[in-house]
């Protein structure tokens, strides 16, 4: 009886979560928001943001979003995001490309591969057992060169694009375990980065070149934005249905503006009515997670 | 229909008017009159063509635009893109063989094989489906990954994926054509204009200067870019140009398509020379697309051609010849400056040795940029690593790293040639300059040298040797 009761309270919080319109971190909120570009968002600074925003969306000027004029305006953020991602992550794997060619002849060979490969999987395997599994411990994180350069947070919109990571244990497993047993050995991790340096290498000629390399990557890219883009897009009609709380498919001011002070009261984590990067980061949403720990937190 | 015209041209290495003789060749078809223009050919010499002449001129131009037409079903190409193989009109050959030595040279980068591609563009445009970039990079992959073969008798075979496509090359075509059968005639003085493409022949010595000098003296506030010997100089400017258009459409999309992802990309407006107006124009197509460092590269390898890129922020990139292939005369002459710069890297035995990042530029007296030469290195991390010129120069010209910056290249010597322009193409107004080079290395150190210099001080050369990252530096006046 309690556990039903509860999974109902999961639920509903997963809905609210996926309401949130804004961007989910503090940076995006203050770079969409601040206009007077001064690092710190007052409530009222924040609300005429999103009333000139809302009246922007609203094409057809009848002072309520319908839900065709809702789904547009972010389409075209989402659209304009990705583009620049895009073109960020394009310019990474350039510089990747050269940072892999370690004798700077202008192509990559296996060996090469093998020894960039060596050291990724001796810092995931920080237990020294030969094998990366689902429960190891994750690696220490590895220092930025921002952070090396300056301690001072600065303001960044956290990528809308993001490809499958093998910084971290599950994200390394997802990718380097063919077999499905949920752990990576040294040589199935060798071979699937074979099998990868042999899917780039277009010409057969047992090395790659940097056109080679990264259009190899923008394959696997152009797939992930497509993937993002549909995703974002659904979410889109499903806030939509949500925000629209009295169901009459169009969404007045007050409607919308729910999901805005949800995310300035939840990134307003020190409670002053500033939205500044000195406000701490407030704790992770746990709906996201498995449900026995989301049931832990309803109790 | 052919026009003539009588002309008086001016002439601007002499002082006396050379009379000259300016013909006009319409478009061929009503297809092509919607974005093409007139092919015209200017006699000097007091040379004219007969009735017979021209109208052979006339056939060569309707011959190569019904050839290369894809709706033209019964053309050549068309029924060797059919069958796989077959055999071709001897220039139609040369034109797509001498289009694969270029394949070969830049990885598949200028190709004539896209046929399969230009038509998903095509479909796209008339709205038979929508634009997939995964799509249309397969088709270049496809395309590229295949097999041809040529045979001595005129003859080609190849993989289906392959679909010969030369429409985009239309018009310099026609022009290398004409300018074959002009050789014929023995006329060895003429000027051939069309659509963005200016050749020019002449035994006289004299220059000239075409609607591409035009542009570029609006862009600069220079009369430049007039050539002296047989050249052609092709023209590209891609930003408000769509991707592709046909008779009644044209792509929303502006820009050059990438021969070698499908996309298009509008980097650089691009003023290329070569000895053909053919090549020319694949050399403006690829250089609009790559970075200027890509460009530069295959340029300066290959005296035959000369390259200019202007970035949409007005800042001139040009190859090493340039200068001297556009003004008739050595570049020393026309700018009254030009200099040699030689640096060279020491090499450390370290297994974990990384090329260095370096930055060779130019500044007056108070630092202020004149001229970017050199960057090797990408990685804004290690950009930053370069400190002097990162605070100077790099951290206020994101575009210029974009387009300029290329490889590290281990400890290879750098030779730069200056032809004393300044990043925007006008003369360095301050005589008294700074030579910098910065270098810096992963797990190495950092070395920073400038060297301030006069060209009147340059009689003879100033060598300084370096420390630490940097061996020696080399600075001469050109002759």
């Amino acid at each position: 009886m309690f556990k039903t009761v509860s999974l109902a309270v999961v639920s509903a919080l997963c809905i609210s979560a996926s309401a949130v319109a804004a961007p989910h971190s503090v940076s995006g909120i203050i770079l969409t928001y601040d206009l007077n570009k001064d690092e710190s968002l007052p409530l009222e600074e924040f609300v005429d943001a999103r009333r000139a925003r809302f009246n922007a969306s609203d094409s057809n000027k009848d002072g309520v979003l319908d839900e065709s004029e809702y789904v547009y305006e972010w389409e075209g953020k989402v659209e304009k995001r990705l583009a620049e991602d895009r073109k960020a992550s394009v310019k990474q794997t350039h510089i990747r490309f050269h940072a892999v060619d370690s004798n700077d002849d202008e192509f990559i060979t296996i060996d090469e591969v093998n020894a960039v490969g060596e050291r990724s999987f001796s810092r995931m395997d920080s237990d020294n057992d030969g094998v990366v599994a689902l429960g190891d411990p994750e690696p220490a994180p590895r220092r930025s060169a921002s952070q090396e350069k300056d301690d001072k947070p600065e303001l960044v919109q956290r990528p809308m694009l993001r490809m499958p990571t093998s910084h971290n244990i599950e994200g390394f497993v997802t990718l380097y375990d063919p077999n499905g047993d949920e752990k990576v050995t040294k040589e199935e991790f060798h071979a699937v980065r074979k099998a990868q340096f042999q899917r780039t290498d277009e010409n057969s000629d047992d090395k790659l070149t940097e056109q080679e390399y990264v259009l190899e990557f923008e394959d696997r890219l152009d797939a992930q934005i497509e993937k993002t883009h549909e995703g974002q897009i659904k979410q889109t009609y499903v806030r939509f249905e949500v925000l629209d709380t009295d169901e009459n498919g169009k969404m007045t001011f007050s409607e919308y503006m729910v999901s805005g002070f949800n995310a300035f009261h939840r990134y307003d984590t020190n409670g002053d009515g500033y939205l500044t990067l000195a406000d701490p980061a407030p704790a992770p949403r746990q709906q996201e997670q498995s449900d026995t720990t989301t049931a832990q937190v309803s109790e | 229909m052919v026009g003539r015209f009588l002309l008086y041209l001016a002439v601007f290495t002499a002082s006396y008017a050379v009379k000259a003789e300016l013909y006009v060749f319409p478009a061929p078809s009503p297809e092509a009159t919607s974005h093409t223009l007139n092919t015209e050919i200017t006699l000097y010499e007091e040379q004219t063509f007969s009735a017979i002449e021209q109208k052979n001129i006339d056939l060569l131009i309707k011959d190569t635009y019904q050839t290369l037409d894809k709706s033209n079903t019964t053309s050549a190409l068309s029924e060797i893109n059919r069958r796989f193989e077959g055999t071709l009109p001897v220039w139609l050959y040369s034109a797509i063989k001498r289009c694969e030595d270029w394949f070969n040279r830049t990885e598949g980068n200028i190709s004539c094989r896209n046929g399969e591609l230009y038509n998903y563009w095509e479909e796209y445009i008339q709205g038979k489906h929508d634009l997939s970039r995964r799509e249309v990079r397969r088709l270049a992959r496809v395309a590229r990954i295949a097999d041809v073969n040529f045979n001595d008798d005129n003859s080609v075979a190849f993989a289906s994926p392959i679909q010969w496509d030369l429409s985009e090359f239309t018009a310099s075509l026609a022009v290398d054509r004409i300018a074959h059968y002009l050789i014929s005639l023995n006329i060895r003085s003429y000027h051939i204009s069309a659509q963005g493409l200016e050749t020019h022949a002449s035994n006289q010595g004299f220059s000239w200067q075409g609607s591409v000098a035009q542009e570029a003296v609006t862009q600069t506030g220079r009369a430049t870019d007039a050539v002296s010997n047989p050249s052609t100089i092709a023209f590209i400017r891609p930003w408000q140009r769509p991707v592709l258009s046909t008779s009644k459409l044209a792509s929303l999309e502006k820009g050059v398509l990438s021969h070698s992802d499908g996309w298009p990309s509008a980097k650089f407006q691009s003023i290329s020379v070569a000895d053909n107006a053919f090549e020319a124009m694949l050399l403006a197509h690829f250089s609009a697309t790559k970075t200027a460092q890509q460009a530069m590269e295959l340029v300066n390898a290959n005296p035959s051609l000369a390259l200019k890129l202007v970035d949409e922020n007005g800042r001139v990139f040009t190859s090493n010849t340039y200068t001297a292939r556009t003004s008739g005369k050595n570049k020393a002459e026309k700018n009254g400056h030009a200099i040699s710069i030689d640096i060279t890297l020491p090499l450390f035995d370290i297994a974990d040795y990384r090329g260095p990042y370096v930055s060779v530029w130019i500044s007056d007296e108070k630092n202020r940029l004149v001229k970017s030469l050199a960057l090797r290195g990408t990685s804004e991390r290690w950009l930053g690593e370069l400190r002097t010129w990162w605070r100077r120069v790099g951290r206020k010209n994101e575009g210029l790293v974009d387009g300029f910056a290329g490889a590290t290249k281990k400890n290879a010597p750098l030779h730069i040639e200056w032809d004393g322009l300044d990043d925007f193409g006008q003369s360095a107004n301050s005589s008294s300059l700074i030579l910098h080079i910065e270098v810096a290395r992963e797990h190495g150190g950092r070395s920073y040298e400038k060297i301030p210099f006069t060209f009147d001080s340059l009689t003879s050369p100033i060598t300084v040797t370096g420390t630490d990252e940097i061996a020696s530096i080399t600075l001469s006046l050109m002759n």
